[in-house]
């Protein structure tokens, strides 16, 4: 045979095997990565398998209150005498483009875990399902009304709260002593600010001053401009929350919206808040820390962040922070207003891909992933609050004078829309304050950069124009 | 015909069939999808609706549109010109004006190492410089010398940060190019020019410059279809910011895509960057005179 006709021959071999190799292997995904009913299986030894998958999320403790709910469950199952086995399939953490494109192509994760937020648009995109039986359930029988609120869209829950957060505005006592407070002052402050009494006014004239004085580096800090801290102080400026629930509507208010401009127009003019305000997102806490900042709105895990930088044991921490610092709710924005906190909770969401066969173990497992202790677990590990009563009760709760004190903040907290329209809505606001604050564009133009770019890219229908 | 000689001319077929294949799944369907979605408002519901040229009217009246489109013409343009520049310099310096040959191999390969990195490493490494905290590189410099503030230098020369990292990472593929066509430069040709007087100015202008006109007119066409292609590193460097300060067309197709999961308009954006690209690739063409590059050569085999 000649050599050209023996090459041509191992080609053909080659382009052959690769491509029944790449159809066994394609055969392969497809079998894993089919949901729901067909993962319900029988193994040989004829116990039944169900393999309910989960979004991988490293943060805090929520893999390991999974992998202990799993656990969990299987050991209720052999007590009740069932022949079945729930097995975890961890599939890996996606940003939700991804989760958009991985459910097309069959992918679909059966718990996944995302932002309260994210309600309306996954509601849009058919990612997920409604779980009423949650109004039933007894881990979630002692969850605050306020949480219940965020959890529920269009007369329906969409999510299982997995964490919550407040946002505090930590304060800095040794700059305000430094300012002539007395320590009687500075103990009342947090309640002044809970009456109304204390205003973002009257903040930021003391970050002003204390700019002007030295006395601190920074007037304003928090953990970033499209954190929800910023979305704190504009909803505390505004007076109200941007969305008509009861409508189902975004709310675009021009007076509300250009009063938030006008206070970081002011506060940049002043100097109490710097043009870098956004590259200080991680580093703003550590600021803190050094006593350069005088006000620094966080979540309350900016307290572990802070307890990170200051290197030293919880309780040298504590001491120092409590010698050095106090905190309260956000302040109202005008006098006689009601104070604010808001969160960024995780929410657990169910793939609308899950039948009737499979939800009770996945309901299960949301159940048992919400046990009180492991809540607390999470809490440790993250800094977040434990969303139920029954999670505050864990004896490591009370243990942690911060997480004692900060709790209250939970009654006042709330959560940005999960509207189809908000994502938008906040994105925009943010070009609109990134034009105020480094291109130097005035509290018009910046609101005109948002309303613009949020008229262009919004169905209308969805918004309350005012 | 035979069956050897039709096996025979089935030969090339057989050994092109692969590629072809290759091409057809990665580079044409993904194009002509790209163009069918262009033409629907597909989103994050995955439901495509014909929309015809609805996405087109749409970019029209996008307010972003025109500073996104003049934030894209300055950094190709200035990149592109920057790069070609750079690497000339580069590869005239090293190949033709250091004589030490291993010395300008050494330097060579020194200039390669920008474009080895991987992007994110390479990313990270500017974003050190540049951090806008006074723990930053340029910023402790400037504050060594009296600045009592920091600078937010993303904030207020991103654009500019985007084009030197772009510039110093992207030279080196020109100056490999343009080096190996000077080093093919016979060297009877330099003899012939020093015995007629000629200096090295003229030698890089008359000789030099004439023989690299076709890897110049490659590399420039290459690095423009690249760089409107290109967001990657302005992506992790800033974003786009700040406000669409650094936002390119074609980074803004893909915020529009995977940020907004906006897949039609996304879609209709890249349509247009690659209009551009083309339209721009043919005015070089004809600024380079391609056709007369191409002609066949006078001298019979």
């Amino acid at each position: 045979m000649k050599m050209r006709t023996k090459l041509s021959m191992l080609f053909v071999v080659l382009l052959g095997l690769t491509l029944v190799l790449g159809a066994c292997s394609a055969n392969n995904n497809t079998g894993e990565q089919t949901a729901s009913t067909a993962e319900v299986q029988q193994n040989s030894g004829a116990k039944e398998v169900i393999k309910i998958s989960v979004g991988e999320d490293d943060y805090g403790a929520r893999m390991l209150n999974y992998a202990a709910a799993f656990k969990a469950l299987n050991e209720e199952l052999v007590a009740e005498g069932k022949n079945v086995e729930v097995v975890e399939d961890i599939l890996p953490a996606v940003g939700d483009d991804e989760l958009v494109l991985q459910a097309q192509a069959g992918q679909w994760r059966d718990i996944s875990m995302n932002s309260s937020l994210d309600i309306g648009w996954e509601l849009d995109a058919g990612l997920i399902q409604p779980i009423d039986w949650l109004k039933e359930s007894e881990v979630f029988k002692t969850l605050p009304q306020n949480l219940w609120d965020i959890m529920e869209y269009q007369g329906h829950v969409y999510g299982a709260i997995q964490d919550m957060d407040a946002s505090p505005l930590y304060i800095n006592k040794t700059a305000l002593k430094t300012l002539g407070w007395s320590d009687a002052d500075i103990e009342g402050l947090p309640d002044r600010v809970l009456k109304g009494d204390f205003t973002m006014d009257d903040m930021l004239n003391i970050a002003t001053e204390a700019v002007d004085k030295k006395v601190t580096k920074y007037g304003l800090v928090s953990d970033g401009l499209d954190n929800i801290s910023v979305q704190d102080i504009n909803n505390q400026i505004m007076g109200f929350e941007p969305y008509d629930q009861e409508q189902s509507k975004v709310i675009f208010d021009k007076k509300g919206i250009t009063d938030t401009y006008n206070f970081w127009e002011k506060g940049i003019e002043s100097g109490a808040i710097t043009k870098d305000f956004a590259a200080l997102e991680d580093v703003g806490f550590g600021y803190f820390v050094n006593g350069d900042v005088m006000f620094f709105i966080g979540g309350t895990g900016s307290y572990n962040n802070m307890k990170e930088a200051y290197g030293k044991s919880d309780k040298e921490f504590e001491d120092w922070f409590y010698a050095n610092n106090t905190f309260s709710l956000i302040p109202a924005g005008s006098k006689g207003g009601k104070p604010g906190s808001l969160a960024n909770p995780r929410l657990y969401y169910v793939s609308s891909k899950v039948d009737e066969k499979k939800m009770p173990y996945v309901q299960r497992i949301i159940e048992l992933a919400m046990a009180p202790n492991l809540q607390m677990d999470h809490t440790l590990a993250s800094g977040k609050l434990p969303v139920t009563r029954s999670g505050q009760e864990d004896p490591r709760f009370s243990e942690s004078r911060f997480l004692n004190d900060v709790a209250y903040m939970l009654d006042y907290t709330k959560v940005r829309p999960p509207h189809l329209a908000y994502p938008s809505y906040l994105q925009q606001q943010i070009k609109g304050l990134e034009a105020l604050m480094v291109k130097g564009a005035t509290a018009e133009e910046a609101y005109a950069l948002f309303e613009g770019n949020y008229k262009q890219g919004v169905d209308q229908d969805q918004v309350i124009f005012r | 015909m035979n069956l050897a000689r039709l096996k025979k001319k089935s030969y090339p077929y057989l050994f092109l069939a692969p590629f072809a294949i290759l091409t057809l799944m990665f580079f044409v369907i993904p194009a002509l999808a790209t163009l069918w979605m262009a033409a629907t408002n597909l989103d994050r519901k995955m439901k495509a609706d014909f929309i015809g040229f609805g996405n087109f009217q749409r970019i029209f009246a996008d307010i972003n549109i025109l500073p996104i489109i003049k934030v894209t013409l300055i950094y190709v343009f200035f990149s592109l010109v920057l790069t070609v520049a750079f690497s000339l310099l580069l590869a005239i310096c090293t190949q033709y004006l250091v004589k030490n040959k291993k010395l300008g191999a050494l330097y060579r390969v020194i200039w390669l190492i920008p474009s080895t990195m991987p992007g994110l490493v390479y990313v990270v490494f500017w974003k050190y410089i540049f951090n806008p905290t006074p723990g930053g590189f340029a910023n402790k410099i400037v504050m060594y010398f009296g600045l009592e503030q920091p600078i937010s230098w993303f904030n207020d020369a991103g654009l500019l940060i985007i084009i030197i990292a772009g510039v110093i990472s992207g030279a080196s593929g020109g100056m490999i190019l343009f080096s190996a066509s000077i080093n093919s430069i016979p060297e009877d040709v330099y003899k012939a020019a020093r015995v007629d007087g000629a200096k090295d100015r003229s030698i890089i202008r008359d000789i030099i410059l004439p023989a690299l006109k076709w890897p110049i007119m490659y590399v420039t066409v290459t690095s423009t279809i690249g760089l409107f292609a290109s967001y990657n590193f302005i992506l992790l460097a800033t974003r786009g910011g700040p406000v669409v300060d650094t936002t390119t067309l074609a980074l803004y197709g893909y915020q529009q895509a995977f940020n907004r999961l906006e897949y039609g308009y996304g879609a209709a954006i890249s349509v247009i960057v690659v209009i551009i690209s083309l339209l721009l690739t043919l005015l070089l063409f004809r600024l380079f005179d391609f056709n007369k590059l191409i002609r066949p050569p006078r001298i019979e085999d």
